[in-house]
C-alpha cells in the first residue's frame, strides 16, 4: 500500500498495462466440460438422464442475480471424468424448483443449504428445515444480495448463450455421453 | 437485519455456586494446591483450535507433566473448560449448558481469537457467531493466537494454576525471564 | 431470539422435527454436539431400539462459520487465510483450491518450481491429516497409545512445514501465482530425512495396530457402503476408494503437475470401515512416494511468477476448480463479476457429502459400530 502511495503517478499506468494484457485472456479451461441452461420443468428429466449415464452429484449451488436465482448443479463421473453443469433460472418472487432428492438422495443437504442461504424452496423435498443456519435466525436469508449489488446474466457470463436446452434433444444426450475432461483440455 | 440480532442480550450463564463445606482459609489453600496440580480439562473442541489442544495433550507437549492429563469428555467430571474454537450462535446455548453442568470449582480458558472475540470471523452484519465466549460464560484466562501454539496453552494452564495458588510453579523459559525484567 | 434453552424440556427445534415413528418402545437419543467421537461438533439424533439404531439424523451447523458470505464481503487477498480454516486438518489443500480457482479464471501460469513446492507441501500436509485421523480414530475405538505415535511423526512434519509456511496448522502459504517464499536446502534435507524415517514406521503401525485382532473385529464388515451409494450421495475420497472405485481427482482431472508423478491409487473393494482404513494407510505411503519424486525432479526457477497480481481482479465469468483433499474432492465454484471480491463462491466440502450418507449406512447397526463408522468417514464438519 505504502509503496503505491509513494508513486501515485506510476501506479495507475501499471494497472492499466496489466489489465490490457489480461482482458483477452479467457480462461483456457473453466473446469466445465458441458455447460447448459435448462428450463425448470425439465430439470428432473435431465437429472434422470445423468443418473443413467453414471454421473454423481458434486454440489448444488445458487447464484443471486437480477433475473432471479440461478441454481447450479454440478455433476461428475467416476469412470470417465468430465464435469456437466446444469443451470436453471427461477424467479426471485417465487423461488421454487423441483427437488432432485428422489434421484440423488445426496442432494438433500445441498438443497437444504440453498434453502438456508437463499430461501429457494425445493418442492418435494422431504425435510426442508434449516441445516447450517440457526433455526432461530431472523431476517432474510444471509446470502441474498442487496438490490444495488445485483448483476445481470450478461455482466456475469459475457458471451455465452443462455437459451435453454431440451434434455430430450440429441445434442444433450450426445454431449453427456461423450463428456470428458480429456477432450476439452486438449482443445485449449 | 443481522445487526439487530447483535444487540439482543444473550443469556449469561448461571454462575451461582454453593459455599464450600469447610470454608477455612488454610484448608482451602491446601485444597487449591491439590486442585491446581490435578486439573481435569474437558475435551471441548469447537474448531481448528481443538487440534492444537490435542497436540497439547499428546507426545512432545505432554500436558501430563503439569498435572492436566486426564481429558474428560463429560462436563460433570472435569473442572477446567478449554473453549477451543468458534462459538456459533447455534452452539452458544449448549456452551452455556455445558458450563452449568460442570461442578464448581471450575475454571475457563478461552483459547484462540475466536473464543476471545470472534477472531477472523467478525465483520459487519455477520450472522452466525458469538463474538467472544465471555459474552456467555465467565472466563479466567485468555490465550490469543489463531491457533495459539501448544506452548501458549501450557502457559495458560500455568496462569490458571497461578490464579488458584497465587504463585507460579514452573520456571520461566530462559528468554522470557530476560525480557521480563 | 431466545437462546436460552435451559428450561425447554420438550427438546429443541430439531428434536421436535424428528418425529418418532409409530413404535412405542423406542428411545430418542441425542449424541453430541459435545461428544468425543463426533469430531468437532456434530450432533446426531438417534432413534434406538435397545442398542440398535433404527434411524439417525445428523444435525450440523454448530460450526458454521459463514465462509461463503465472507468471501463476498472480503477481497481476494483478504480472503486468503480463510479457506485453511474451513478444513483445518488439510489447510493447504483449501488454500490451494482458492488460489488455483482465481488463477484459472485469470489464466495465470504458475512457475514450475512453485507447482512442485505446492505438491510437496500439500502432500506433507495430507500425511499429517491422515496421521491425526489415524490416531483419533483409534482413540474412538478405545486404543490410546497409537495417537502418541501418530503425533510424534505429525509434530516432526509440522516443524518442517512451520519453517517454510510460518504456521503449524492453519496455513496461508500459497499466493496467486506462486507461493509466498522459496524452500531451501534445509527444508529439502529435512523432508528427505522425514520421508525415510516414516517408511519403517508404517510397517510398525501395521504390526502394532492394523493386524491387531481387536481392531479387526471393530472395523471389518462394519458400515458397508456400496459403490453405488457413494455415487448417489456424491461421496469421494477415501470413502469412495474404500468402496472399490479408484477415483482420485489427482488422476481423474489432473491439476498442477500431478500427471508427472508415478503413484498408485489404493482402493479396496471390501466397502467396509477396514477398506477406508487401509486406503488411508496406503495413501500416506503414496504421498511419500510423490514427495520423493518431486524432490528429485525439483526444477530451478521462480517460486512466484514475476508479475503476480497482489490484488487480483479476475474477469467476469465462472470457473470450477476441483482438488483432492485428504477427505475427498474439494470444489470451488467461483463466480466473478470482474470486481475485487468474488460475486459468489461456493465451497464443496467433501465431509459434507460424505456425512450425508451416514443416516442410510447407520440403519440397523449397533451404537458402538456407528461410532466406528463415523470415525471411518473422517469428518471435518464445515
Ligand atoms: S482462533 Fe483461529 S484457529 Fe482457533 S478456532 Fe478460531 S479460526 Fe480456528
Amino acid at each position: 500500500m505504502s509503496e503505491e502511495n509513494a508513486k501515485p503517478e506510476k501506479a495507475p499506468d501499471k494497472e492499466k498495462e496489466v489489465k490490457k494484457k489480461e482482458e483477452p485472456q479467457v480462461p483456457k479451461y473453466t473446469g466445465y466440460d458441458y455447460d447448459c441452461f435448462l428450463a425448470p420443468q425439465e430439470l428432473l428429466k435431465a437429472v434422470t438422464k445423468l443418473d443413467h449415464a453414471d454421473f454423481f452429484l458434486e454440489d448444488v449451488s445458487c447464484v443471486d442475480m437480477q433475473e432471479g436465482f440461478q441454481v447450479v448443479y454440478h455433476f461428475d463421473r467416476f469412470s470417465q471424468p468430465g464435469r456437466v453443469v446444469l443451470r436453471v433460472m427461477i424467479s426471485r418472487e417465487n423461488p421454487e424448483i423441483p427437488s432432485i432428492y428422489d434421484i440423488f438422495p445426496g442432494a438433500a443437504w445441498h438443497e437444504r443449504e440453498c434453502f438456508d442461504f437463499f430461501g429457494v424452496r425445493f418442492t418435494g423435498h422431504p425435510n426442508l428445515i434449516p441445516l447450517l443456519l440457526d433455526p432461530e435466525h431472523q431476517g432474510p436469508p444471509p446470502l441474498l444480495k442487496e438490490e444495488t449489488a445485483l448483476k445481470d446474466l450478461n455482466q456475469l457470463y459475457p458471451d455465452r448463450v443462455h437459451t435453454p436446452v431440451s434434455p430430450d434433444s440429441e445434442e444433450f444426450v450426445k454431449e453427456i455421453n461423450n463428456c470428458s475432461n480429456q477432450k476439452s483440455r486438449n482443445q485449449s | 437485519m443481522a445487526q439487530e440480532n447483535q444487540d439482543l442480550i444473550r443469556p449469561f450463564a448461571d454462575t451461582a455456586t454453593d459455599e464450600p463445606i469447610i470454608n477455612q482459609a488454610p484448608v482451602q489453600k491446601i485444597l487449591n494446591i491439590c486442585r491446581a496440580m490435578s486439573l481435569w480439562p474437558m475435551t471441548f473442541g469447537l474448531a481448528c483450535c481443538a487440534i492444537e489442544m490435542m497436540s497439547f495433550g499428546m507426545a512432545r507437549f505432554d500436558s501430563a507433566r503439569f498435572g492436566a492429563e486426564v481429558f474428560r469428555p463429560s462436563p460433570r467430571q472435569s473442572d477446567l473448560i478449554i473453549v477451543a474454537g468458534t462459538i456459533s450462535r447455534k452452539m452458544a446455548p449448549l456452551v452455556v449448558r455445558l458450563y452449568e453442568q460442570t461442578p464448581a470449582p471450575k475454571w475457563v480458558i478461552a483459547m484462540g481469537n475466536c473464543a476471545i472475540s470472534g477472531g477472523p470471523f467478525v465483520y459487519k452484519n455477520q450472522y452466525g457467531i458469538v463474538e467472544g465466549v465471555d459474552l456467555i460464560i465467565p472466563v479466567d484466562v485468555y490465550i490469543p493466537g489463531c491457533p495459539p501454539r501448544p506452548e501458549g496453552l501450557l502457559e495458560g494452564l500455568f496462569q490458571v494454576q497461578k490464579k488458584l495458588t497465587g504463585r507460579r510453579w514452573w520456571p520461566l523459559p530462559e528468554q522470557a525471564r530476560t525480557s521480563d525484567k | 431470539m431466545n437462546l436460552d434453552l435451559r428450561l425447554d424440556t420438550s427438546g429443541d427445534f430439531y428434536a421436535r422435527k424428528f418425529q418418532p415413528t409409530k413404535r412405542e418402545d423406542t428411545l430418542i437419543l441425542n449424541m453430541g454436539p459435545q461428544h468425543p467421537s463426533t469430531h468437532g461438533v456434530l450432533r446426531i439424533i438417534l432413534e434406538i431400539d435397545g442398542e440398535y439404531i433404527l434411524r439417525a439424523e445428523p444435525v450440523l451447523g454448530y460450526i458454521h462459520r459463514m465462509h461463503e458470505k465472507m468471501a463476498e464481503v472480503m477481497s481476494y487477498p483478504q480472503y486468503l487465510p480463510n479457506p485453511a480454516r474451513t478444513d483445518y486438518l488439510h489447510g493447504l489443500a483449501w488454500n490451494w483450491a482458492h488460489v488455483a480457482a482465481v488463477e484459472r479464471l485469470m489464466g495465470l501460469e504458475v512457475p514450475e518450481r512453485a507447482e512442485y513446492i505446492r505438491v510437496i507441501t500439500c502432500e506433507l500436509n495430507r500425511i499429517t491429516s491422515h496421521l491425526l485421523w489415524w490416531g483419533a480414530y483409534l482413540l474412538d475405538l478405545g486404543a490410546f497409545t497409537p495417537i502418541m505415535y501418530a503425533f510424534d511423526d505429525r509434530e516432526r512434519i509440522q516443524d518442517i512445514l512451520q519453517r517454510i509456511t510460518g504456521s503449524r496448522l492453519t496455513y496461508c502459504y500459497y499466493r496467486f501465482g506462486g507461493v509466498s517464499n522459496d524452500i531451501d536446502d534445509r527444508f529439502i534435507e529435512e523432508t528427505r530425512k522425514q520421508c525415510s524415517r516414516m517408511k519403517p514406521r508404517f510397517k510398525m503401525f501395521k504390526d502394532l495396530v492394523t493386524d491387531n485382532f481387536i481392531l479387526r473385529k471393530r472395523v471389518e464388515e462394519i458400515g458397508e457402503i456400496p459403490a453405488d451409494t457413494c455415487r448417489k450421495y456424491g461421496a469421494t475420497g477415501p470413502v469412495l476408494r474404500g468402496s472399490g472405485v479408484p477415483y482420485d481427482v489427482r488422476r481423474a482431472e489432473p491439476y498442477s503437475v500431478y500427471d508427472r508423478f508415478d503413484f498408485n491409487i489404493p482402493s479396496y473393494d471390501t466397502c467396509d470401515a477396514m477398506g477406508r482404513y487401509l486406503v488411508r494407510m496406503d495413501e500416506m505411503q503414496e504421498s511419500i512416494k510423490i514427495i520423493e519424486q518431486a524432490l528429485d525432479t525439483l526444477p530451478e526457477g521462480d517460486y512466484i511468477m514475476p508479475k503476480a497480481p497482489k490484488k487480483p481482479k479476475p474477469p467476469a465469468g465462472d470457473v470450477y476448480f476441483a482438488l483432492e483433499g485428504a477427505r475427498g474432492k474439494i470444489g470451488f465454484h467461483l463466480v466473478s463479476d470482474g470486481d475485487k471480491s468474488p460475486y459468489r463462491l461456493k465451497l464443496r466440502a467433501p465431509g459434507f457429502s460424505n456425512l450425508s450418507l451416514f443416516s442410510e449406512v447407520s440403519e440397523g447397526v449397533l451404537i458402538a459400530d456407528a461410532v466406528s463408522i463415523l470415525g471411518s468417514l473422517d469428518l471435518v464438519i464445515p
